[in-house]
């Protein structure tokens, strides 16, 4: 048992106190996940556990034995384990996956081997299951470097699962990882180890936390919940609804958030996902909204995720209505008319090299539609995604946005465009106002205008106490939001996202596709790339794009249709079958 | 410490350095272009300094001594007219000097040549003089002026002299090198150069390198040891520093016969203690910063400017001020030249080389201390 008592660690330099006072009790022999958005403590947790963080005041008791922190101590004193005694009994892999790019496969899993001593006799053995499991085995030599993100992810916890631990400290194994490889990763930490090994798993993905038996809830800094998925859905239960057969979805869902009993509320595909107060009666929510939608049915109770858990748990969503309502709301967008397609990409290929990375792909979006780009890592979305943007120039192929070829720089066609980066793109030195007043400047607003677009954008999301501050220091949810204003200040024709909320906490989430949702209803068109399925349904299109071809394109529910069991197949299940299926013919 | 974890580190960091461009590169091909640079590009015997020559004689001899200046390859002689015209020259910068002949130049040098063979003493009102006068701005070449047109002028009279070589003695005071002598000179402050940047720059990089790709934090949670990982980083770049040593000293002495007076026993000695050193900087460098663009600045900071500046290598730190001395005693490249240059241009000074090699050996065990105590198993 691993039993962690009021640890708290400060970090000097950005005076952030990254764990407050945090205790809890991890049995043996458990999978055990901790969650929470990015900054919440997790790391820092699981490396104060593996012994490369020095807390500054708590203790880590394993199997009855204190951890000391200080290098000299006497290992005899059976009370007592020195780092150097934990480490032998576990394996850790970091956040950025300590491998050696510049070393091979084969190579990266004979050094792990050795500093974990494992016996020479054993080590090809135990190295030819291992890529069994892993399925590298016929890339053996290739560079570390040269894998996909998954097959990047998988090496790293191989060389983790080498020996078998009794610890393994897994930190966001998943984090950037396509849902299949995300399974792989599962599969791969239960095949491998026996009952005596206890996991501490973190992840931002809360369903694949729902998997698992036991988690533990961070938020800056403290443990907000500790028990399993279960226990905290009892908390939701009969509390989460669906409205059925919504013809305006994004302002149903719009109506619906302004509710005062509704704590969230998500589009899935056609239906509209609720999370009810524990005192709002339904029939209430049902006839408020009757009110304002002509003839809607009933809502229809379902079983609660573990998200709903945590968005309860976390507060429910506080912003009820999205501002950027009133930004867009003059601008040139007409809701009446259809228009031609906003962004037409035509038999779009990449190569590099004599690799076809992107292979004739054609589709297009018309005006106020949300359009997902969904794939396994390495499947070449990115580089469609990137073409689309004019960041990377095709080797055949147009991409057009409002009909002018985006490769025509003398153009203003860059000007119609936002793009918010994965890795938010803001200047970490300058403060939030200087990053704002640049990009307006690279998005060529000027005079009056600019200064009214700065205004506004600070007091839209709620960045005017933080505008003197320097960007690097804002919170992740923060960052995101000044992120998304510097990107969409201009009032942008088409907005880009690329993986726009890995890491970021659920509710800031729910806020970000709010305000997405809003500039969707005034006109504009949203390309986005995304690994959470929940994401994914919030789109009017999807192409899931597999081996540098579309391999299916449509809505979110004609997907789901595909699967045997229509009813209650998730979008999850239906990429996989996608892929099974392309795999089947040419694997 | 197990030799199975030191020995698989090991090999990992040589793979490393084999599959990365820029580490061979920096240990051969760079040492060739500073070898190239300080042996054909710097040269500290300036040629063809611009100089004016002012005439006021009309004797042969001046003349004669007029052509000696302008055949000389130090100098580029103009003639001119007045002293004003050459003057207004020197200060528009189209010449570095003046080389005046005075009034009766030729009348006093003939009755002092007259006097000397007539066993007459040379009267201190008149010897035969001629002025030079220098550009003090940039005073390194203003010195090479001064030398060079002295010899000319020393060498002439010697000429005139050889007649009757017995009656005036000149004695022959140039004391700039020939040509060749530069690269003799300088091959120990390259030969510092080269090791002090193979050895800390590449180290400051590859521990750098490691934090910032998140490798260090999975390696420091194995059951490795400090000295494990401290070892495992010395080894391969003492190897990769040997070899470069070699290829530099052959390099030197093929292409540019610099001389090595001294023994392989000596070189050996005090060039593994410098290596270390180096090393060991390095590596401390790299632990503090986690950064590899900082690792980089750090590591020219440290080693690259005071080996230029403070090692006695261009300049001589006698003629420092004090305080400036006193800081070039705490930078290990000053001990290295100082054997360096022995070996090359003397030989085996036991008594300097052992000096040197112990003052080296403390600074290892000094930095060796502080990086054990800095590389800790910990992230922070």
């Amino acid at each position: 048992m691993i039993s962690i008592d009021n640890i708290t660690k400060t970090f000097n330099e950005a005076k952030i106190v990254a764990l407050d006072g945090v205790s809890c009790k991890i049995k043996s022999n458990k999978v055990v996940g901790f969650i929470g958005p990015d900054g919440s403590g997790k790391t820092t947790l699981l490396r104060i556990v593996a012994g490369i963080l020095t807390p500054d005041s708590g203790d880590v008791v394993i199997n009855g034995r204190q951890l000391c922190f200080s290098e000299k101590v006497d290992s005899h004193e059976k009370h007592q384990l020195s780092i150097a005694q934990l480490q032998e009994m576990t394996s850790y892999m970091p956040q950025r996956f300590g491998l050696y790019e510049d070393l091979s496969i084969i190579e990266n899993l004979d050094l792990y081997a050795n500093l974990h001593n494992i016996d020479k006799t054993i080590k090809e053995e135990v190295f030819t299951r291992v890529l069994a499991i892993t399925k590298l085995s016929q890339f053996r030599t290739r560079l570390a470097g040269n894998l996909s993100g998954g097959m990047k992810q998988k090496l790293g916890l191989a060389c983790a699962l080498l020996k078998k631990p009794k610890i393994l400290i897994l930190d966001e194994p998943s984090v950037g990882v396509d849902p299949i490889s995300r399974k792989d990763l599962i599969m791969m930490v239960n095949s491998m180890l026996d009952e005596h090994t206890t996991v501490l798993w973190s992840t931002a993905y809360l369903d694949e936390a729902e998997e698992l038996d036991h988690v533990i809830l961070l938020n800056e800094g403290k443990i907000i919940f500790e028990g399993s998925p279960t226990e905290a859905k009892r908390c939701v239960s009969n509390r989460v609804y669906v409205f059925t057969d919504i013809q305006e979805k994004r302002r149903f869902t719009a109506e619906l958030t302004k509710e005062e009993g509704v704590m969230d509320s998500i589009i899935h595909g056609n239906k509209i996902r609720f999370l009810k107060k524990q005192e709002t009666e339904i029939e209430s929510i049902h006839q408020n909204m009757i009110r304002k939608f002509y003839g809607i049915l009933p809502p229809l109770g379902i079983p609660p995720t573990f998200e709903d858990a945590c968005i309860d748990m976390l507060g429910g969503i506080v912003e009820k209505e999205s501002p950027l309502d009133k930004y867009f709301h003059s601008t040139f967008y007409d809701p009446n008319d259809d228009g031609d397609d906003l962004v037409d990409a035509m038999h779009l290929t990449k190569k590099f090299g004599n690799f076809v990375a992107v292979d004739d792909i054609s589709f297009s979006i018309k005006r106020g539609q949300i359009f997902g780009l969904l794939g396994p890592n390495g499947s070449g979305k990115s580089t469609t995604f990137r073409m689309l943007c004019g960041l990377l120039r095709q080797t055949s192929g147009t991409a057009r946005i409002a009909g002018i070829d985006i490769s025509n720089i003398k153009s203003d066609v860059k000007v119609m465009i936002g793009y918010m980066a994965q890795k938010f793109s803001l200047y970490p030195i300058l403060s939030v106002r200087q990053n704002l007043e640049f990009f307006s400047g690279a998005y060529r607003i000027r005079g009056r205008e600019k200064k009214d677009a700065i205004n506004q954008m600070l007091e839209i999301f709620h960045l005017s106490n933080f505008q003197n501050m320097n960007a690097s220091v804002l919170s992740l949810g923060y960052k995101q939001r000044l992120s998304l204003a510097c990107s969409i200040m201009h009032r942008p024709r088409v907005l880009f996202l690329d993986e726009p909320t890995s890491g970021v906490d659920p509710i800031t989430r729910r806020e970000f596709w709010m305000h997405i949702n809003t500039m969707v209803h005034h006109g504009m068109s949203v390309v986005v790339t995304t690994h959470f399925m929940d994401e994914a349904e919030n789109c009017d299109e999807i192409a899931l794009i597999y081996k540098g071809k579309i391999r299916a394109s449509s809505t979110p529910d004609a997907l789901k249709q595909r699967c045997k069991n229509k009813e209650t197949a998730t979008l999850e299940q239906a990429f996989m079958e996608v892929i099974r299926e392309v795999d089947e013919v040419s694997p | 410490m197990k030799m199975t974890t030191v020995r698989a580190l090991i090999s990992k960091e040589v793979k490393q350095i084999r599959r990365d461009a820029s580490s061979i590169l920096v240990a051969f091909i760079m040492p060739m272009l500073v070898l190239f640079v300080f042996g054909y590009g710097i040269s500290f015997n300036i040629e063809n300094i611009k100089m004016e020559l002012v005439n006021l004689d009309s004797g042969t001899m001046s003349h004669e001594l007029t052509d000696l200046y302008a055949s000389s390859k130090y100098f580029n002689i103009n003639l001119a007219a007045t002293t004003k015209d050459a003057q207004k020259r020197v200060e528009s910068g189209e010449a570095q000097g003046i080389i005046i002949i005075p009034e009766h130049f030729s009348k006093k040098f003939m009755q002092g040549l007259y006097r000397m063979r007539t066993n007459q003493m040379i009267t201190r009102n008149h010897p035969p003089e001629i002025q030079i006068i220098s550009d003090g701005t940039d005073p390194n070449t203003a010195s090479y002026i001064e030398g060079y047109a002295s010899g000319i002028f020393s060498k002439y009279c010697a000429s005139l002299n050889k007649t009757k070589p017995q009656i005036l003695s000149i004695n022959d005071r140039l004391w700039f090198n020939s040509t060749t002598d530069t690269i003799n000179f300088l091959m120990a402050g390259a030969l510092t150069m080269i090791l002090s940047i193979v050895g800390t720059f590449l180290t400051a990089l590859v521990v750098a390198k490691e934090w910032e790709r998140g490798t260090m934090e999975a390696l420091i949670a194995t059951p490795v040891s400090i000295w494990e990982i401290i070892i495992s980083k010395i080894i391969p770049y003492f190897v990769l520093c040997i070899f470069s040593l070699i290829f530099s000293i052959s390099y030197g002495i093929l292409v540019f016969q610099v001389p090595f007076e001294g023994s392989i026993l000596a070189l050996s000695l005090v060039t593994s203690v410098f290596i270390t050193v180096s090393i060991l900087i390095g590596l401390i460098i790299s632990t503090t910063a986690k950064d590899q663009f900082v690792a980089s600045m750090g590591a020219m900071t440290v080693t690259f400017l005071p080996t230029f500046m403070l090692s006695g290598f261009v300049f001589e730190i006698k003629s420092m001020p004090f305080w400036l001395q006193c800081l070039s005693v705490i930078f290990p490249a000053k001990y290295y030249v100082s054997s360096i240059r022995t070996l090359c241009l003397v030989g085996d000074v036991w008594d300097i080389i052992l000096r040197d090699t112990l003052i080296l050996s403390g600074m290892a065990g000094i930095l060796m201390f502080s990086l054990k105590k800095k590389l800790k198993k910990n992230i922070e």
